[in-house]
């Protein structure tokens, strides 16, 4: 339960800081932003690295680069997608979207078993999703 | 061409959740799987935007609010791996922390003021709702 409230805050707070870039004015410096994001993130990760004696491995730096790769393609896709269309076209569409695609992933090639409370849980997520990223 | 990159960005992001609940199968570390993320992403980031990068008369606030992004984000990427690591899977946790967007819709009422939309309000209640149903079914 700890890890998941620290996933759920911490890219919340990602997002309420991002906008509050805009907020301030500083919109237009979106790419130094995101290149300082990058770098303090890398500090924060080298530092809790070190206090937690782990080592990198082949696997996580093999593991760690595609992570970074889909991710920056990802972000890369919602800038040039935002260019042409509406925030409540895009938003609803990247954000419920992989909600769907992963459950469909692990029902059909993990096996993962949906009760109807978790069915209930992803619709209601979905819907919530849908209701917040097209609201002015 | 819109939809072709929200379609891109989909797939992108989809595959970001599932290359992370892979890792996790195969016990790579999350402290180190955080480090390389951020590291390969601060070299990829640089070499996409480094010919376009103008740093000249950048206001301090904008390096505190950077700043405040990265550990933000760190700390759920953090989250996100540990979740997936002590067995949760990665379809519940993907569900929630999407549900983070609920994050900056309160955080713009309480700490700037912003108003706030019936719509918002049914939002929040739904986010509320389904993090209730899905983490009580482990």
């Amino acid at each position: 339960m700890f890890w998941i409230a620290l996933g759920f805050l911490g890219n919340g707070f990602a997002q309420f800081f991002q906008k509050y870039l805009h907020a301030l004015g500083l919109g237009s410096y979106q790419a130094v932003a995101l290149l300082l994001m990058y770098f303090v993130g890398l500090l924060f990760a080298i530092a809790l690295l070190k206090a937690n004696r782990a080592v990198l491995s082949r696997q996580s730096i093999w593991s760690g680069s595609l992570t970074a790769v889909a991710s920056y393609i990802g972000n890369y896709a919602v800038l040039q997608a935002l260019g042409t269309l509406p925030a409540h076209v895009v938003f609803p569409l990247i954000v419920g979207g992989p909600i769907l695609l992963v459950a469909a992933w692990q029902y059909f090639f993990d096996r993962l078993s949906l009760s109807t409370r978790r069915i209930a849980g992803l619709v209601c997520g979905l819907f919530a999703v849908i209701l917040l990223t097209t609201a002015d | 061409m819109g939809l072709l990159f929200c379609l891109m960005a989909t797939g992108a992001f989809t595959a970001f959740f599932l290359l992370i609940d892979r890792s996790q199968q195969r016990g790579v570390d999350p402290w180190a799987l955080n480090a390389t993320t951020f590291g390969v992403g601060l070299l990829v980031s640089s070499a996409a935007s480094f010919s376009s990068l103008n740093i000249e008369g950048v206001p301090p606030a904008l390096f505190l609010v950077g700043s405040a992004i990265g550990i933000a984000a760190g700390l759920g990427m953090l989250g996100i791996t540990f979740s997936v690591r002590s067995g949760l899977p990665i379809a519940i946790v993907n569900t929630a922390v999407s549900l983070s967007l609920a994050v900056p819709v309160l955080g713009s009422v309480i700490l700037l003021n912003e108003s706030i939309t019936l719509q918002s309000v049914i939002g929040l209640v739904l986010a509320a709702g389904s993090i209730y149903l899905l983490q009580g079914d482990r």
